[in-house]
């Protein structure tokens, strides 16, 4: 008890910003991100030559074209905007020829392809400056985020869609680190660019009071912006997700929670300091068979090709995943990353018959749960985008209620949508789920599970909108 | 091997496909195919990995948490065997004797339960499930050594078809079908399933007679002091732990039980929620009950409650049965409440109801009956403590 009120007296006179600490148990941590990850650069690339938008990955907008095939445009040039709303633009990342539109079916864009031309031309975008940031209103604010292409950055909770133009956020979270495989470490992209950083913290300010800024516990050469960071956060994938940081710390119902990455922030930064559409990027990659991933400086929307270092060697039958292994959108050798992925990951496929799998004692074979050697002796396991089984009825054997990060019952909510039951659905907590992938990750009936939520969540907010 | 296995397959799969001659029985081939290869599914989409274990490793696991009850189930009901017929046994002999009895048990348990599978596989145009794989193992531990084939065929039938296949199958059903199977049996061939001389004397009309541990408790005077007199009639607890006493093929080692139940708890197969909730259930029931030594001439509330944890089929159930994930609640902090009562109900069936020596299957079935409603009331529970997020 004395301890107790000794702590809540000690005079706060240094006024450092208090770090709090948020332990986050329950998740695993996928073999893959036991790679060791430093903030190494590959230097060794080719220039891209086209860059694309990939709109289909932008979910909840309907894209209505600006631009037609042929036009030239420069950076920051509106490609297209929301159907339901043409405040909500899209720039484009790049200065050149429009080279291609690619419609798939439904009539969904799928890309827009921009050949990059040697006349580095930007668009004149509007600016914001530290001094006039003063006397902006939030809602010029807002107005100069749209047109300078800036909104589509957030995405709010829980739905991860861009968020409405008139919407305001009660809380934006901020992320600086993960431990999934792979995010790019955040003093890669930090370096040399932590004044517009700063700058794009205090706009972010301006949306909303409480900006959560956190990053990883462990991260100590992070130190440059630690007067930024509110939360460290330390536990197994997804700790680091939006959504479970948001789960953790939210104490009443109808709060709007934002979310964008921390790189973002220096796009934003930049952008409004310059007024002129900021496109650098840095990714990561990284595959199983890479003894360490590495980090390139890009750009955004850039080819897959170009961020493989010209003596990489395409293997057959290897799938190239713009994002992480859990989250991220399945792309090609010759395509395109996405908006808000920045990192590139190349798994086997795996799309071979294994003799006698399952008597295996599984020296190599990766698990959450204990019934392979692996468990015993730490050892480099073989990863690829096998599903190792068959799919099954459930048999309730709880491993995806053990790793939901959010505490949803997923074999429960599972099985309520099943019979449409959405109601019970979501008094389990449906709209807390993550869709970080862990519960169809651990299945041993390999139900999707995460898919089905993500699908239940989808048709939610349709017929909420509706 | 290898190559000719996959020549096979590949070569016959046209005919099980779609528009083949036999595309009715895909479920069949697609059983055994797998059986020796892992299909070349991939993912679709996010998440990109999937976990290596599936289901025929988690079956697998379980078996291997099995083997030694059988192996030792097979040895013990050789010996007894052996010398309820008067001939000298050795270790090699009882063991033959023991592959005489059991194997033919084993094969029954397994043709039949697997027709019906593979019957309503091929009717309802489902995969064949791995789950028999252990129910047809349990099954045969779970009988008396002396039970007629074609009962424990009937038996098994009915317990694959009603209790789990009317439900839709595996991961449908909400009894343990093993259970329900012996539970038939139970009812349906008494004279097959209980009395003395199911255990030993039927091998033999000369043999002295073989009640089990429960049976000599069950016939004790009142007022006896019933630990004392196990331990007259050779039922101390070293050797009801050891197991080399008479009763159903598989279950009569609690030590092997313990073995095997903590290997499932290490590998994480079982739920080691209800294996010690269902320890401590039992041993505090009988420990209550020991406070009523005076006021009734029920000779078991005398009994020790550790040797409670020994006898009869209590170990092998709490291990092998009440753990199915299946029949249990799925709710971990429900798995507590559900094991506590099945070793209360095991114990209180064996104390107070004369007509049922074995407790443990009937506790299990019937807390089977109640796992729905545990998580009910779990998850209601645990949503008091939820912010909705709507």
């Amino acid at each position: 008890m004395i301890i107790f009120f000794k702590s809540l007296s000690t005079p706060n006179h240094l006024n450092v910003k208090k770090m709090k600490i948020l332990r986050i148990k329950k998740g695993f941590n996928h073999p893959l991100s036991e790679l060791k990850i430093t903030a190494n650069f590959q230097t060794n690339l080719k220039e891209p030559e086209k860059i694309a938008v990939l709109p289909f990955a932008l979910k909840g907008i309907r894209p209505k074209l600006l631009v037609n095939q042929n036009d030239f445009v420069k950076t920051g040039t509106p490609l297209f905007h929301h159907k339901n709303n043409s405040e909500l633009v899209f720039l484009s990342p790049g200065c050149g020829k429009i080279s291609n539109i690619e419609v798939g079916q439904k009539r969904i864009i799928q890309k827009i392809e921009i050949e990059l031309d040697e006349t580095q031309d930007f668009e004149e975008l509007h600016s914001v400056t530290e001094s006039s940031l003063r006397n902006i209103s939030i809602d010029d604010l807002a107005e100069v985020f749209l047109k300078d292409g800036l909104w589509p950055f957030f995405r709010s909770l829980p739905f991860n869609t861009i968020p409405d133009p008139c919407e305001r956020p009660d809380i934006i979270f901020v992320k600086m680190s993960d431990n999934v495989p792979f995010y790019p470490l955040p003093e890669s992209w930090l370096k040399h660019r932590l004044k517009a950083f700063n700058h794009g913290i205090s706009v972010l300010k301006k949306f909303s009071e409480s900006v959560v800024v956190y990053a990883d516990k462990n991260n100590h050469s992070i130190g440059e912006c630690a007067g930024s960071i509110d939360y460290q956060i330390t536990g197994k994938y997804p700790a680091y997700d939006p959504g479970v940081v948001f789960y953790r710390i939210k104490e009443k119902a109808n709060v709007k929670a934002w979310y964008i990455d921390g790189q973002s922030i220096i796009n934003i930064g930049e952008t409004l300091a310059h007024g002129k559409f900021f496109t650098d990027k840095i990714f990561i990659v990284g595959s199983s068979s890479f003894d360490r991933p590495y980090h390139v400086k890009s750009r955004i929307g850039a080819p897959v090709s170009s961020l493989l270092g010209s003596d990489y060697k395409f293997k057959k039958n290897h799938r190239f995943i713009s994002g992480d292994i859990f989250k991220g959108l399945k792309t090609s050798a010759d395509g395109y990353t996405g908006f808000y992925e920045s990192a590139l990951t190349i798994l086997p496929e795996g799309n071979e018959k294994e003799f006698l799998g399952f008597l295996k004692p599984g020296t190599k074979k990766e698990s959450y749960s204990k019934t392979f050697l692996s468990a015993l002796f730490k050892s480099q396991t073989k990863t690829d985008c096998n599903t190792h089984g068959e799919k099954r009825a459930c048999i309730n054997c709880t491993y995806c209620e053990q790793v939901c990060p959010v505490n949803i019952l997923p074999q429960f909510t599972m099985k309520a949508l099943y019979g449409d039951d959405i109601e019970s659905a979501l008094s389990h907590g449906l709209l807390d789920c993550t869709e970080c992938g862990l519960c169809s990750y651990v299945c041993p009936s390999k139900i999707s599970l995460s898919e089905i939520f993500k699908e239940a969540k989808d048709n939610y907010l349709k017929e909420e909108k509706a | 091997m290898k190559n000719l296995l996959k020549n096979f397959f590949d070569s016959n799969r046209k005919h099980f496909q779609h528009g083949g001659k036999f595309s009715k029985f895909e479920p069949v081939f697609d059983a055994f195919e797998t059986i020796f290869f892992v299909p070349d599914n991939t993912t679709s989409g996010s998440p990109h990995v999937k976990d290596a274990l599936d289901l025929k490793r988690f079956m697998s696991i379980v078996i291997i948490a099995i083997i030694p009850c059988m192996i030792f189930g097979i040895y013990n009901s050789g010996r007894l065997a052996l010398s309820a017929k008067g001939i000298p046994e050795n270790i090699f002999s009882a063991f033959l004797e023991g592959l005489v009895i059991f194997t033919p048990l084993l094969i029954v348990s397994y043709s039949v339960g697997l027709f019906w599978e593979g019957l309503f596989s091929v009717i309802r145009g489902h995969k064949v499930s791995e789950g028999f794989l252990v129910t047809g193992l349990l099954y045969p531990l779970i009988l008396p050594p002396t039970m007629p084939l074609w009962q424990a065929a009937v038996g098994i039938s009915f317990g694959v078809i009603i209790g789990k296949e009317i439900f839709g199958g595996t991961g449908r059903n909400i009894l343990n079908p093993a259970l329900t199977a012996r539970a038939f049996l139970f009812f349906a061939y008494p004279a097959s399933m209980s009395g003395d001389s199911v255990w030993i004397k039927n091998f033999s009309p000369d043999a002295v007679t073989g009640a089990t541990a429960l049976a000599v408790s069950a016939s004790a005077e009142k007022g006896a002091d019933l630990t004392n007199l196990l331990n007259q009639n050779g039922y101390d607890f070293f050797n009801l732990s050891m197991g080399f006493t008479p009763g159903s093929i598989g279950e009569t080692s609690a030590l092997l039980c313990l073995i095997g139940g903590i290997f499932l708890i290490i590998t994480g197969v079982a739920s080691f929620q209800t294996i010690i909730g269902g320890i401590i259930g039992a041993v505090l029931t009988a420990i209550f009950l020991n406070l009523f030594t005076g006021v009734s001439d029920n000779p078991y509330l005398t009994l020790n409650p550790l040797y409670h944890l020994v006898m009869g089929g209590f170990a092998f159930g709490i291990v092998f049965m009440a753990t199915d994930p299946v029949s249990s609640p799925g709710i971990r902090s429900a798995r507590w409440i559900y094991g506590f009562l099945i070793g209360m109900l095991t114990i209180l069936i064996r104390v107070f109801n004369p007509a049922y020596p074995e407790g443990t299957m009937l506790a299990i079935l019937f807390m089977n009956l109640f796992a729905p409603l545990l998580d009910y009331y779990a998850i209601k529970f645990r949503l008091k403590k939820r912010v909705i997020n709507v």
